[in-house]
């Protein structure tokens, strides 16, 4: 029952991989319809511990797994990206990939199971496994448009940064080790951080997973895989490796009760003063939310400096910023179908010609950005508070200034759209696109009229 | 004898990104490898001292020593694996040394994992009990990683 969403990820991604094996109804539909039939399920058993209301929490296996309400909020999140993802890949494949659609899902299923593992232990040999396998079925997912040139190139990329940013990790975990004498966290009471190896082993660790959230100066790889990878794919490297990194970040902090608030400062002004400024010059879509997501990344980093108030806002950001960013990249998937350009010029006068799809892409835009009423102001409310109470207000004055930079670069989008004369016939969106705009349309208004509802 | 091999794998290591010939450089890694093995069996850890010489020196050396062989000539011409950013790099390598060697000599290393009777057997126990978790997704990785990696690796 502890294990059931698990269990029931794990048992439909080897069902995913045998039925693609065996084929015996060779049918697309059938074969999305299971995946997304499993995911709910799978989605749905996360609450059922609250309904029966047996006792669920614990940890389990030697330590190696916990269930607990920090873990229970992530497996949800990364459940609910990836039944967005399936969604927003059904027309995004048969346009564009084709083939391998069988394993491109196994390989899916499996990086949600390894970012479910990565937030669910405390154990940093665990924690390395989970973010192993969602990085190994990363760069696979990345190449998996065999045909084109641009994913290759972006797939080896990613693969010899993350490599990198592996080694890095575990150094820093071999010190952690020699200095502890385990690599569970629970057990480790108090480190030492003063001495420079222990500060070497939380600094190794902190870059490895800044490699994942897109950390200044771990950001590199960002745009030219986010650009080259399958925009559902891209959608999903986005928001769902981004979180596991903060939510492992924040289990780091308050397991090892340690206080790096200085250095989490300054990684987060320069990560977000990096982001907005190279956002400014991009013309292609897909790489304007690469660099777009750096600087969120760095916003989310602000929460960090504070464990009163800035833990709750850094979880409430990152479940905002999923939908707007997933929204943005629904609208972005479906345009460069419909376009054939990932080039923001080719916007022009799109608003005329599906005034629903503009104004959600709008929406998600000023989510980004910070504009009341919508539920990304409330997350940077909080965050930026967070700062000002941890006295660290020359951040959040950071913060705010890199909001309004930003608005340059989204407005920019938003005014294409909106006051460029292009083609006006217009257009019809796909069922399944636009339900996942619909559900990160609800979701990004109603968390900002009524925040309440997630804490 | 510690610092004859520390000595050894720095050298072999330097030159296995240095050499011109890459199958000159795939000889030194070999020599690197071999190397880090007698750490281990120095440090008392036969079982990871053969393991690394069955995997590494044995089956990855082989491998890489035949991709060689079989997508260049030895004697080809020669590209030099390193670009141009020589000082940067030096730079950053010097620092992390200087900051590595300021961790490493005050450090008070702890040694609580105890030595074992049995190393072998401890090891067998310890990895289908209190290691279970992690053994078996790892079997789960790998099965991601070869299955993605025949799709990616396969003609269409």
């Amino acid at each position: 029952m502890i294990f059931l969403p698990e269990l029931i990820l794990l048992g439909l991604a080897l069902l995913i991989l045998t039925y693609d094996f065996v084929k015996i109804i060779p049918s697309r539909r059938l074969l999305v319809a299971v995946t997304l039939g499993g995911l709910a399920l799978s989605f749905l058993s996360v609450f059922l511990p609250f309904l029966t209301e047996s006792a669920s929490a614990g940890s389990f296996l030697s330590n190696m797994y916990l269930v607990d309400s920090f873990s229970i909020i992530f497996k949800t999140l990364f459940l609910l990206v990836g039944l967005l993802v399936v969604v927003l890949n059904y027309d995004f494949f048969a346009s564009a990939v084709k083939k391998h659609e069988g394993e491109f899902y196994f390989l899916l299923l499996t990086s949600l199971l390894g970012l479910i593992l990565m937030v669910s232990s405390p154990n940093l040999l665990m924690i390395y496994l989970g973010m192993e396998t969602v990085s190994f079925t990363s760069y696979l997912l990345v190449g998996w448009q065999k045909s084109v040139q641009r994913s290759s190139e972006a797939s080896l990329k990613y693969f010899l940064f993350g490599a990198l940013a592996s080694a890095i990790f575990l150094y820093g975990v071999s010190f952690f080790y020699g200095l502890n004498g385990t690599l569970d966290l629970s057990r480790v009471a108090a480190m030492n951080i003063v001495s420079p190896a222990g500060f070497l082993s939380i600094l190794l660790i902190l870059f490895g997973f800044g490699f994942k959230i897109a950390m200044a100066p771990m950001q590199f790889w960002c745009p030219d895989v986010y650009e080259g990878a399958p925009t559902p794919i891209t959608a999903y490297l986005s928001v769902a490796p981004k979180a596991a990194g903060f939510a492992v970040i924040l289990r780091l902090l308050t397991l090892l009760n340690i206080d790096l608030v200085t250095l989490l400062a300054l990684l987060s002004a320069v990560t977000m003063t990096i982001g907005n400024l190279a956002a400014l010059r991009q013309r292609n879509i897909k790489r304007l939310l690469a660099y777009s997501s750096i600087a969120q990344a760095g916003y989310i980093l602000i929460g960090l400096v504070s464990p009163e108030l800035g833990y709750s806002a850094v979880i409430f950001y990152l479940i905002v910023y999923t939908l707007a960013n997933l929204g943005a990249f629904a609208a972005v998937i479906y345009l460069a179908e419909k376009l054939g350009s990932e080039d923001i010029e080719s916007y022009s006068g799109f608003a005329r010609r599906s005034p629903v799809m503009a104004f959600a892409f709008a929406v998600f835009f000023l989510s980004l950005i910070g504009i009341p009423p919508l539920a990304g102001f409330i997350g940077k409310f909080l965050l930026f508070k967070a700062a000002v109470g941890a006295g660290f207000l020359w951040l959040a004055i950071v913060g705010v200034v890199n909001s309004v930079v930003s608005v340059y670069y989204y407005m920019n989008v938003m005014q294409i759209m909106y006051f460029r004369n292009g083609d006006e016939s217009a257009v019809k969106i796909p069922a399944f696109i636009s339900l996942a705009i619909w559900v990160c349309l609800a979701g990004v208004v109603a968390l900002g009229v009524f925040p309440n509802i997630l804490f | 004898m510690i610092y004859v091999l520390a000595a050894i794998l720095l050298i072999s290591a330097f030159l296995t990104v240095t050499l011109k010939n890459i199958f000159h450089c795939a000889l030194a890694l070999a020599v690197a490898l071999l190397t880090l093995a007698g750490f281990y069996f120095y440090l008392d850890a036969p079982f990871v001292g053969v393991m690394q010489l069955i995997i590494y020196v044995g089956a990855i050396m082989i491998l890489i020593i035949f991709a060689i062989m079989l997508t260049t000539r030895v004697g080809d011409r020669l590209l030099s694996a390193a670009n141009h950013q020589v000082m940067p790099s030096l730079l950053a390598v010097i620092v992390f040394v200087l900051f590595g060697i300021a961790a490493i000599r005050k450090l008070d290393l702890v040694a609580k994992a105890g030595k074992m009777s049995d190393p072998i057997a401890g090891l067998g126990r310890e990895l289908l009990t209190t290691y279970l978790l992690p053994f078996e997704v790892i079997s789960l990785l790998l099965l991601a990683a070869l299955v993605g990696a025949v799709v990616i690796a396969r003609k269409d």
